[in-house]
């Protein structure tokens, strides 16, 4: 009994370990977009992270959960055997963390789902040998892990001509604006219902079939479109406020001309040394009035974009919660697949091939995430949203909606992705559309580099981890 | 604290450092000028040391130069081709140049001033400027042009200032020409010293406006026009 126990609470305090580990580096990525853009202040995208991550986490985090504990390595292999399947479960929890703790202590751009599958492969290739994994399993999560940031590329591309085209180069971008943001509201919760509600948690009846999943969807997509219709007429995009700018600069550079013309006349009664002096000054009048002059012929279209990407700070908060939940559901499942699957063994005394990831467990992911990000992840979200601010809203809306996309429908079907490498390749695909000034090609390099590295990284860990393991139990 | 992989994905937006660069020859180019004027005026006192003025002001405008060339890694993946970005600041420089070799020509002998030339040579400065004023209109719409994903309204606006440098180039090249005809009218009165001089100062001066047309035609090549 006491040596069961022991097994549980290792098995709990590692599986939060990886959720914390998940929340403190991984978040950021997610909301720190917003912070930069300032979309969102700091404190507000870490609480709407927070929420969102959960719930991603309680409501779609099961599918890949069950990828992850029985994909891999088939379970049935253990039957004989239930304690190596825990002690390697552990291992593979450990290692993942580990592994992650010491990439982000480096600043190498490491995956957690790559280093959780390396790790789950490791131990079952030490256990029972190459045929142990599931090597069908694992190609398709590794196909995932390439399509997934070419899709998501894909989808930032497209949403960004379509934004460019029906918004931007419209005669009234503002204007094109305010009626393109319901129909994007409409999108981005319809598809988040739908995720939700389609085959969902069984528990809490939220496993409808897929009209009715739809029906629901699209309810909850009118309803945000016509809160959103109602919250942009409420919102007045400030043409007074720029009127009035553009009135005192122009107060400013009339009272500048006749300070220059007073100075002419001081210079014409002027001996020369005063002569020089006032030229001094009368040059640097000129010089304050050239900028005057500049600012208030500062075109009106450019206050045009600045209103235009006000409106899009609000779609962009919405993706911002899109990739959080997003998330929430995808990586949850790296913590919480070997937890389970490790908990679940350890009571029944067996290796179970059939059953569910228990509701306490997706919670207890959540709460790990969240307070990873509590602790840690919001110093890295402060220096992602520094360091992020040539992502205006509209970029960074396309970005995010690509992303989200992606990952949900990887989630949905029960594939294991990279959030991060997600939200890269989304990144790129605005950049290729022109929508963003200069990106590093060098980071690509090394996210591909540390992609080939952490798989074996991971695996290498998890067998010492094994090893060690088993040796004390 | 390392940097997050997202942090590290978004590099220096290379229009601002454009534009300084622009600002920089600005400088080089208006103080020429100023001399060049001054001298029409009749005033020509102390030219070799304005002319090193000048000179200064485009090496300053160079280092900026030099800076952009050396922060533009092959890893960069920028909104404009890299080709088209070092051929703008390529052709930027070209008229920072133009600018120093005005000073430069003015330093080795000022141009002699003759009664009724004094007024068009200045109307074709002006024009000259003209263009190059116009040609940084454009340059000060690369932000808002990035904004807008070089298309639509904002993109029209730029191709309309981009037209209005052109015709000022051309207007310029007729000035030119009946300035050279007004010139040689006055065959009897210059030197061949003097003659080559002015030959050449008209040329520097047109190399303003022409470079200022080739480096607005670069920038309408960046736009998405329908």
């Amino acid at each position: 009994m006491e040596y069961t126990t022991v097994l549980i609470v290792l098995a709990l305090v590692f599986g939060f370990y990886m959720a914390w580990n998940i929340g403190a580096n991984d978040v950021a990525n997610a909301m720190g977009t917003s912070v930069g853009s300032g979309a969102l202040t700091f404190k507000r995208a870490v609480i709407l992270a927070a929420i969102l991550e959960f719930a991603g986490a309680f409501f779609v985090g099961s599918s890949v959960s069950d990828t992850v504990r029985k994909g891999i390595v088939d379970p049935i292999i253990f039957a004989g055997d239930p304690q190596a399947f825990v002690l390697g479960m552990l291992s593979a929890l450990l290692a993942a963390g580990v592994w992650l703790q010491i990439a982000s202590y480096f600043g190498w751009p490491v995956s957690t789902t790559h280093s959780i599958v390396g790790a789950i492969v490791g131990f079952g290739v030490v256990y029972g040998g190459i045929s142990a994994v599931e090597w069908g399993g694992v190609g398709k999560i590794a196909a995932s892990w390439i399509i997934s940031p070419l899709m998501s590329g894909t989808i930032s591309f497209i949403i960004f001509q379509i934004v460019m085209n029906r918004v931007f180069y419209r005669a009234d971008p503002v204007a094109a604006a305010r009626k393109f943001t319901p129909y994007m509201v409409f999108i981005v919760l319809g598809i988040m219902t739908l995720v939700m509600v389609f085959k969902g948690l069984k528990n809490l009846h939220l496993d409808l079939s897929f009209p009715s999943a739809l029906g629901v969807a699209s309810i909850v997509g009118l309803l945000g479109a016509g809160v959103s219709i109602l919250l942009l007429r409420r919102y007045k995009t400030d043409d007074s406020l720029e009127e009035q700018r553009q009135a005192r600069e122009l107060y400013t550079t009339r009272a500048m001309q006749r300070a220059l013309k007073h100075l002419a006349r001081a210079r014409q009664a002027a001996d020369s040394d005063e002569q020089s002096s006032i030229d001094a000054v009368m040059k640097e009048t000129r010089a304050l009035t050239d900028t005057s002059v500049k600012r208030a012929n500062l075109g009106s279209s450019n206050s045009e974009f600045r209103q235009v990407e006000r409106i899009f700070i609000f779609l962009q908060i919405l993706t911002a919660c899109f990739v959080a939940f997003a998330h929430g559901a995808n990586d949850v499942a790296n913590a919480i697949g070997p937890l389970s699957a490790a908990v679940q063994t350890i009571q029944d005394g067996v290796v179970a091939a059939k059953s569910v990831v228990p509701m306490w467990a997706l919670a207890l992911g959540g709460v790990g995430i969240v307070l990873g990000l509590a602790t840690y992840g919001w110093r890295v979200m402060e220096t992602v949203g520094k360091k992020i601010t040539e992502l205006t809203p509209s970029r960074g809306f396309c970005a995010e909606f690509g992303a989200a996309t992606t990952i949900v429908i990887a989630s949905k079907l029960a594939l294991p992705i990279s959030t991060t490498h997600t939200l890269v390749g989304a990144v790129l695909g605005v950049g290729l559309a022109r929508g963003i000034g200069a990106i590093n090609l060098t980071t690509v390099r090394d996210i591909a580099i540390s992609w080939v590295i952490t798989i074996p990284a991971g695996a290498i860990l998890a067998i010492i981890f094994y090893k060690t393991l088993d040796f004390f139990f | 604290m390392p940097v997050n992989a997202m942090a590290r994905l978004f590099g220096r937006s290379p229009f601002v450092p454009l534009q300084l660069h622009l600002d920089k020859i600005s400088d080089c180019v208006e103080a020429s000028v100023a001399l060049l004027e001054r001298i029409c005026a009749g005033d020509t006192s102390n030219i070799g040391e304005e002319a090193r003025a000048v000179s200064k002001l485009e090496h300053k405008a160079d280092l900026v130069k030099n800076d952009i060339r050396n922060s533009l890694p092959r890893g960069l993946f920028m909104a404009i081709d890299r080709g088209q970005l070092l051929e703008i600041l390529s052709l930027q420089d070209s008229i920072a140049d133009q600018g120093e070799d005005i000073a430069v020509l003015m330093s080795i002998r000022p141009v002699k001033i003759l009664a009724d030339l004094s007024e068009p040579l200045k109307e074709y400065i002006e024009g000259n400027l003209h263009a190059f004023h116009k040609v940084k209109e454009v340059m000060r719409e690369l932000d808002t042009l990035i904004e807008s994903g070089f298309g639509g309204k904002e993109a029209n606006k730029v191709d309309a200032i981009i037209e209005e440098v052109a015709i000022a180039e051309h207007e310029c090249d007729i000035m030119q020409r009946k300035l050279m005809k007004s010139v040689l009218d006055h065959e009897e009165e210059l030197s061949v010293g003097d003659f080559f001089i002015w030959q050449q100062l008209l040329r520097e001066i047109a190399g303003l406006s022409n470079y200022s047309e080739k480096l607005a035609n670069r920038v309408r090549m960046l736009l998405t026009l329908k």
